[in-house]
């Protein structure tokens, strides 16, 4: 079963030079989803 | 503009016939571009290929008719347009042709797979990564 958590851009605990570009290109209030690979994280816009 | 004797047509209509598999086996690539996810190469060498086959045909041709008219020395002109038998001896027109070698085999199609940094793919997803982030869109179905 995978876990994917719906998340607001500014909501999300990443690098901050990777938020900075989506906030930049998506705005805070955009929703993605958020799933762990185990290796890292995977936004799926 | 190619000549050929009646005791060259044997000979070469056997070598035109071994160089078209060469030919049709050597990958030659005269630009890549890449498309989403693939890397596509492009290249021929089909106008090469069309101009033998021509070739062979016409000598083919040309041996069944002179034996149906029973001419033992003999000449066959290629041109461009057209092609005629001849009994007139004129010197030999050739092409210099590579002699032929065994054909390697086919090789396999390649793709290249961009992964835009990530080290494994996803099915349905489109993805690049920075770092340990990867940001992933659905591919459209």
């Amino acid at each position: 079963m995978r876990n994917i958590i719906k998340k607001k851009v500014g909501e999300l605990q990443i690098n901050p030079r990777i938020k900075e570009v989506l906030l930049q290109v998506l705005g805070p209030d955009e929703d993605v989803y958020v799933e762990s690979t185990g290796k890292g994280v995977r936004i799926i816009l | 503009m190619i000549v050929v004797r009646s005791g060259s047509v044997e000979n070469l209509i056997w070598q035109v016939r071994s160089l078209l598999p060469q030919i049709e086996t050597t990958p030659i690539l005269l630009a890549q571009r890449q498309v989403g996810n693939y890397l596509i190469g492009l290249g021929t060498l089909g106008y090469i290929y069309e101009a033998l086959s021509s070739v062979l045909e016409t000598l083919v041709e040309a041996q069944r008719m002179a034996k149906d008219l029973g001419l033992r020395d003999y000449s066959v002109v290629i041109g461009p347009t057209e092609s005629y038998l001849t009994t007139m001896p004129i010197p030999e027109v050739m092409p210099p042709l590579p002699q032929p070698k065994p054909v390697p085999p086919l090789p396999r199609e390649e793709v290249r797979l961009n992964t835009f940094n990530c080290s494994d793919l996803t099915r349905g997803l489109v993805k690049f990564c920075v770092d340990n982030v990867e940001i992933a869109y659905y591919l459209s179905r």
